[in-house]
């Protein structure tokens, strides 16, 4: 069974004309010791449904279980008992941790919110040393201050702040998109590290699919808000089915081949005005703009289906492309 | 403790608080010990000069200045707290209420505090102080005097709070779980305090000086109290006979006032622990002096008349040596790859060949441009000549166009300042460009605004400015980070499509290895402010041979990589600009190191494989 599930998810900002539905019908499952990978480009409504899991943005429609029970509401979502399980690390370490705290106190605060045998004062000096030995920081870390750190070790301190609430789910919100090829690397073998030995689930959220292709075990591809694939990492690569998965890809600049022209044209539409029909349409290259006789592209909004096992894929025209 | 460490490194805000000190004893002190003193006649010297028993003189009545001055000290420093403290008082809550109420309600709150520091202060005040003045005494003074501050202060308050609430750390705390009390104490106040202690003893100096300004005037403090202001005002009548008089409440008021303001500002800077935990510049105990190599190579370029000529380039901001001799050479219509992790000094060395660099930046070596030595030029040609032949791209292209002026404008002002076309030229071959670099509808692109365009075709934009006086030299700097992927993908096909149709050549500035070799013909590997490979891209993969180079290379996620092996990680971080290691600058990272590499700088070298390598152990690498 799955450990944090969401059916149906939508997130709608503003009311009105002014309305922006930035995530709509979301289906997604984290496993116990399992990554699911979430790509998708800017505006696509990644980010959202992080903020949606931990209760930053209310819920317009859908439903959140937290091992089975339901964690609809935004108050269930807000409640300690709730974000004891699933805590957040955000994108940018340079600004997610309050430069007025010292590393200890940011600890002891998260650990303080724990409750339980983490009254004791002493013993959670001694869980923050061992959090430190965890995320691969020297104890004196505990007296200093975030801005006296790099930032692929403000982002172990964030990680570390998460593990000390007691979380077993991580919603990793583009965690090493600020960070510099050399350190980003330790903070992902990090990650992988604390998972194995702490079976921990990761909702792992990039706009880099080479990084999530090496972090999840499945991935879903997101849209102007909308899920068009999701399958197993290694179908997904190799066998990608919906056009925009394919655009993706063979955008992605690569050490080893040649470079390809870019796939897709124009740039994506307004989310606030998405396209009627499928919302890829305006771009897809092999949808009406290449082949007018697919107006069903440009009607109808096509459902995420079965492809072949495990593989899901929301297009009318869907069809493997091997890479 | 580190506060007061801090505190005691800044003398000029050890004085304030000295003397801030100072005039807080005398406060308490003088009319304690001296209020007898100073209200006592004395008949037989009236407005008597100063002498040994009165120093500053007497007073018309025979009363002893000095002693009057100092008794006045509490009433004209206490006035100035009791203020500023009643206008934060009544502010903050009004300013904390305006951040808390919704966005739709908090219009209301705003326009009100607008409207009140719109309206001027002094007239509130004497409006005040006539009506509660007679009934409140110095209390009514005080009220007098703190509503309009009030206002000032919930305004500070109220956009503090609001930048605060819409940080990152502040929804950390909420998913971490943390209360709102302690949201409050912890997250925004302490984020807040430097600003406001800094505000709030500003506040009490200008206090203390309105107050005197109002004793002086007559509406403030009424016989038999006195403070400075009164003093001066008695002070001033009787200006020619005993000048002290008037001009010790004087320089009292001045130096009070100052005294605030500066130890506020001293102590709320001192109370960040950015200030005091921030360690001492260390130099680095051996600079590789002598054992550092002429640096006058030849810069392989393989064209002999190259577009562009680096020699022994060197870029100093303060101490920092940001980019340390770097030599090399682009050939006509050649694409080249600058590639280095942030403060690698790549961006620099952009800045310096194009002269953008900042003020404060001190540049030595050569940059040449199509054969002509940059520094040797007047600047109103080389202006010309940059602005001709030289394009530069930069990496946010919201922020680098004016965002009050139309496309239009800035696409053809370069055209019509150096080639001299009219605006209706000028603009014919802006749509030209826009067209070549596939803008849609570019005539209606000139008619708006930087806003109304996406990122990609700002970006597009940006690069058919960069064209219009068709340049020999396109440097792009990270000119695809800020976008997506598949509007990468097309950025990257038109800067092919310039360097190939125009002949320009590019050099193009990232990150990001696999888009550099993808891209360009010949990649520069940076590293702590300088190039430790230069190589053809081809062969980087296969053939790099500075470890630096090939710890890149295997921390690179890429899509061909087997799925299962972890990234390979460089341990340690880059050196610090001021403090560079001896030696070669990775050593400390480098897996190879060896004493040498501990001792000596290795120099940039052509190496038999036909690539340039810094590296005392390139031999050894190629071996294996």
């Amino acid at each position: 069974m799955s450990i944090l599930e969401a059916r149906g998810l939508t997130v709608r900002y503003g009311a009105g004309a002014r309305a922006l539905t930035a995530v709509e019908d979301v289906d997604l499952a984290l496993q116990r010791g399992r990554t699911l990978g979430l790509v998708g480009e800017s505006g696509c409504g990644k980010s959202t449904v992080a903020r949606a899991l931990v209760g930053l943005v209310p819920i317009v429609a859908g439903r959140v279980t937290l091992d089975g029970a339901d964690c609809t509401s935004q108050a269930a979502r807000n409640s300690a008992r709730y974000r004891r399980r699933v805590q957040m690390v955000f994108q940018d370490p340079f600004s997610s941790l309050n430069p007025r705290m010292s590393v200890g106190t940011l600890l002891d605060e998260a650990l303080q919110a724990r409750g339980g045998e983490f009254r004791s004062r002493r013993r959670r000096m001694a869980e923050s040393a061992h959090l430190l030995e965890l995320v691969g920081l020297p104890s004196d870390a505990l007296s200093r201050y975030p801005h006296q750190f790099s930032g692929g070790q403000r982002q172990r301190i964030a990680i570390g702040r998460a593990l000390a609430v007691g979380a077993d789910v991580l919603i990793l919100d583009e965690v090493t998109s600020a960070l510099d090829v050399s350190v980003q690397a330790t903070v992902l073998n990090l990650l992988q590290d604390l998972q194995r030995h702490l079976s921990l689930s990761y909702l792992f959220i990039s706009h880099d699919l080479s990084v999530v292709r090496l972090m999840s075990d499945e991935v879903l591809v997101m849209y102007l808000g909308r899920v068009v694939e999701h399958a197993d990492t290694e179908d997904l690569f190799t066998r990608p089915c919906h056009p925009y998965t394919v655009a993706l890809l063979k955008s992605i600049p690569s050490l080893r081949g040649r470079r390809e022209p870019a796939p897709l044209s124009g740039d994506p539409p307004d989310p606030r005005h998405p396209p009627a029909g499928c919302r890829f349409h305006t771009r897809c290259p092999v949808g009406p703009l290449a082949r007018p006789e697919r107006t069903r592209c440009l009607e109808l909004h096509p459902r995420l289906a079965p492809e072949a096992g495990h593989h899901q894929v929301a297009c009318h025209f869907a069809e493997a492309s091997p890479r | 403790m580190a506060f007061l460490r801090a505190l005691r490194t800044a003398p000029s805000a050890m004085l304030a608080i000295a003397v801030l000190l100072l005039l807080l004893v005398i406060a308490v002190l003088a009319p304690v010990l001296l209020g007898h003193t100073a209200n006592q006649f004395d008949f037989r010297a009236i407005s008597a000069p100063p002498s040994l028993a009165h120093p500053l003189g007497t007073d018309r009545l025979g009363r002893d200045l000095l002693a009057r001055l100092l008794v006045a000290t509490r009433l004209s420093i206490g006035m100035g707290l009791l203020a500023e403290a009643l206008a934060y008082l009544i502010g903050v809550p009004v300013g904390a209420l305006t951040a808390l109420v919704g966005p739709r309600w908090r219009p209301i709150p705003m326009r009100v505090i607008d409207t009140m520091i719109a309206f001027p202060g002094l007239l509130v005040t004497i409006y005040l102080i006539t009506i509660l003045g007679p009934r409140l005494g110095l209390v009514g003074l005080a009220v007098g005097l703190a509503v309009p501050e009030a206002f000032r202060a919930a305004r500070i308050v109220s956009t503090l709070a609001l930048s605060i609430a819409g940080r990152d750390y502040l929804a950390a705390a909420r998913v971490v779980g943390v209360g709102w009390p302690r949201l409050v104490l912890r997250y925004l106040i302490p984020n807040m305090a430097e600003t406001m202690v800094t505000s709030f003893s500003v506040g009490v100096s200008f206090m203390i000086v309105a107050f005197s300004g109002l004793s002086f005037l007559g509406i403030g403090v009424q016989p038999p109290n006195f403070d400075w202001g009164r003093l001066l005002s008695e002070g001033v009548d009787s200006f020619y006979e005993t000048p002290a008089a008037a001009l010790g409440p004087a320089a009292f008021i001045a130096v009070a006032a100052l005294a605030f303001a500066y130890a506020g500002e001293a102590v709320a800077h001192a109370a960040n622990p950015r200030v005091w935990t921030a360690a001492p510049p260390e130099r680095a105990n051996g600079r590789p002096g002598p054992s550092e190599p002429p640096h006058r190579l030849p810069a392989r370029g393989g064209a002999p008349d190259p577009t562009l000529l680096v020699e022994d380039l060197h870029v100093r901001i303060g101490d920092a040596e940001i980019v340390s001799g770097v030599s090399f050479s682009i050939g006509p219509g050649e694409m080249v790859g600058l590639v280095g992790e942030s403060g690698s000094g790549k961006t620099m060395t952009a800045l310096a060949i194009a002269r953008l660099l900042p003020a404060g930046a001190a540049v030595e070596g050569e940059v040449s441009l199509l054969g002509r030595r940059l520094a040797a030029m007047p600047p109103k040609p080389l202006a010309r000549f940059l602005g001709t032949e030289l394009a530069f791209v930069f990496q946010d292209p919201m922020s680098s166009f004016n965002p009050a002026l139309t496309m239009g404008r800035q696409l053809t002002e370069g055209a019509r300042r150096h080639r001299h076309l009219d605006l209706r030229a000028a603009a014919e071959a802006a749509v030209a460009r826009l067209s070549e670099v596939n803008v849609p509808a570019p005539r209606r692109i000139l008619r708006q605004y930087p806003h109304e365009l996406s990122g990609g075709m700002r970006q597009r934009a940006m690069i058919a400015m960069g064209l219009m006086n068709s340049p020999k030299l396109l440097i792009c700097d990270e000119p695809t980070t800020a976008l997506d992927v598949t509007i990468q993908a097309q950025i990257m096909d038109l800067l092919a499509r310039v360097n190939r149709e125009h002949g320009a050549a590019v050099l193009l500035i990232s990150h990001n290895l696999a888009l550099v070799r993808q891209s360009c013909s010949r990649v520069l590997v940076m590293y702590a402010g300088r190039i430790v490979e230069d190589l053809a891209s081809e062969r980087l993969l296969s053939d790099a041979l500075h470890p630096y180079t090939r710890s890149l290379l295997a921390a690179v996620p890429d899509l061909e990589r087997p799925r299962g092996a972890p990234l390979t990680a460089i341990p340690g971080q880059p050196p610090d600009p001021i403090a560079r290691p001896p030696g070669c600058p990775f050593h400390p990272r480098c897996p190879l190191a060896q004493d040498r590499c501990r001792r000596e700088l290795p120099p940039l070298v052509a190496h038999p494989g036909g690539q340039r390598v810094a590296c005392w152990m390139a031999e050894v690498e190629a071996v294996r």
